[in-house]
């Protein structure tokens, strides 16, 4: 067993059990900061397959920006109960209709993945990361994706902007 | 020997800094004490205190590690380690001369920018897990704060890397043959604020404002772990100096003397520039510091990137055009503001 595998059986480990504790924990603020760890190890498995933009990008956007989006979130909140979530359920009793759905999706992913070839091989080539490739890719190939996005996004900050000014 | 070789150029790089952090505190106890006019400190170690910072980081070691009793213990004692780990590993993308580096990074500027922020995210751990109402405020304003700046200091950084068309550190002070501050005046003068705001320093430092919230969100903590928080502030004033120093600078370009000598020139410049910023402006109301992150750093960075992206596209030899206009507008809009502000 290779080193990289090791790390990456190591880190899948640390992934499973910090995503499974985000969504079983009655501690939202404890839910934040497992998804921090959670997303900083997923750095670090794009960072073992040497994708070292995708790795800092990870970083940058999940592990900072969307856990510090969830906390001001946390901010906005008024929560009547206690802030470790004693005597609070982390499901809205419908146990039923979500073990069906869960079940459901598991089967289509099974359905989908289970018969693919994988063209996998024991060892892939490493190839170093090229950020300006990955740019002419974006800015060249795919540049319609990408405004099409940023037109999305200038749409929620200015309906944002609307909603929230609704005091003048 | 081949495997320790890495861990011996951690440990030397991490001693190096942590060496020149040790004379940072001196030198700023010495500058707010002759700014506010007091000596400092005179008596540890005889000449002029040289000591002192020891003493304190000695001081800190020996303390009792306090663990509220309302405090979450585990995430209260963790917090300060996701602050810190993350600042000393940038230490591994800063190029000191095209010779003298740990890793060329592909995407340097990026692992800076990524990295440092996780400190927002210990800051708010911290805060929350102190169980404690100030801690709480502070943890919230440094949250505040730290994401408004962290935008205009990368949008900073983004026409620098359109100059430059790279990320590595290294291949951006290769491609100063003018010093980026020539090009970027606008982009210099949002990096320098910003970068004041995202190490929390005076007068940017209403997170930890004394005279309101005892010491924000490291009000409940001591020895050590305190310590951490210091520790990690002076380690990413390294870091953003060093990028101050590299993206805008020119690094370790100049005439005569060898480049690392030219790199910790620079380097001094700049702590001098934060020391003395530090003690001569007053702290920064919330409000303020709003407006000033969201109504001029941020269209100030914005409006400096698209002249550079402009005159890139535009014209072939785009440098003298590009400074001539960066420097028209930041004069037109400084004597702007005076008359507005008068």
């Amino acid at each position: 067993m290779s080193g990289q595998l090791l790390a990456f059986w190591a880190l899948s480990f640390v992934i499973l059990s910090g995503a499974l504790y985000i969504v079983t924990t009655k501690n939202i603020m404890h839910a934040v900061f497992m998804h921090l760890l959670t997303m900083s190890m997923i750095a670090a498995i794009y960072g073992l397959l040497h994708a070292d933009f995708m790795a800092a990008m990870q970083v940058l956007i999940y592990a900072g920006a969307v856990t510090a989006m969830v906390v001001f979130a946390l901010m906005l909140t008024k929560s009547q109960s206690r802030p470790d979530g004693a005597g609070m359920a982390v499901d809205n009793q419908q146990r039923g209709a979500s073990f069906l759905t869960a079940a459901g999706f598991l089967a289509v992913v099974i359905y989908v993945l289970v018969p693919q070839k994988w063209a996998v091989k024991e060892t892939a080539p490493i190839v170093k990361s090229d950020v300006a490739a990955m740019g002419a890719i974006i800015f060249k190939s795919y540049i319609l994706p990408f405004e099409i996005i940023s037109v999305i996004l200038l749409a929620a900050l200015i309906g944002v902007i609307v909603l929230a000014r609704k005091e003048d | 020997m081949a495997i320790a070789r890495p861990f011996l150029i951690a440990l030397a790089l991490v001693i190096f800094v942590l060496s020149n952090i040790v004379f940072f505190m001196w030198a700023e106890f010495k500058i707010s004490g002759r700014v506010a006019d007091r000596l400092g400190p005179m008596e540890t170690g005889r000449f002029h205190g040289w000591a002192q910072p020891l003493a304190d980081i000695l001081k800190f070691l020996n303390k009792e590690d306090i663990i509220p009793a309302n405090a979450d213990k585990l995430i209260f004692r963790v917090a300060p380690f996701v602050g810190f780990i993350p600042v000393v590993m940038v230490l591994a993308a800063i190029p000191y001369t095209n010779k003298i580096f740990v890793r060329d990074f592909d995407i340097a500027v990026f692992f800076v920018i990524a990295l440092s922020s996780f400190t927002f995210v210990s800051m708010v751990m911290g805060g929350w897990a102190s169980g404690n109402k100030y801690s709480l405020l502070g943890a919230f304003r440094a949250a505040g704060m730290l994401l408004s700046y962290e935008l205009p200091l990368g949008l900073a950084i983004a026409g620098v890397v359109m100059l430059s068309a790279t990320l590595s550190l290294i291949g951006i002070v290769q491609h100063q043959t003018v010093w980026n501050i020539v090009l970027q005046p606008i982009g210099f003068l949002v990096f320098m604020v910003a970068m004041q705001a995202e190490l929390q320093r005076s007068p940017f430092d209403l997170a930890v404002a004394e005279s309101e919230l005892v010491a924000g969100y490291s009000v409940e903590y001591s020895g050590m772990r305190y310590a951490m928080f210091q520790l990690g502030e002076f380690f990413g004033l390294w870091a953003l100096a060093s990028m101050a120093v590299l993206l805008f600078l020119g690094g370790w370009h100049g005439p005569y003397l060898p480049g690392i000598v030219w790199f910790f020139i620079k380097f001094y410049g700049i702590f001098l520039f934060l020391a003395f910023s530090r003690v001569s402006v007053p702290r920064v109301r919330p409000d303020q510091l709003m407006d000033l992150g969201w109504k001029i750093l941020l269209p100030s960075a914005l409006v400096n990137i698209v002249i550079t992206a402009t005159l890139i596209v535009l014209v072939p030899h785009y440098q003298l055009p590009l400074a001539i206009s960066e420097f028209a507008i930041l004069i037109g809009a400084l004597y702007l503001m005076r008359r507005v502000l008068k």
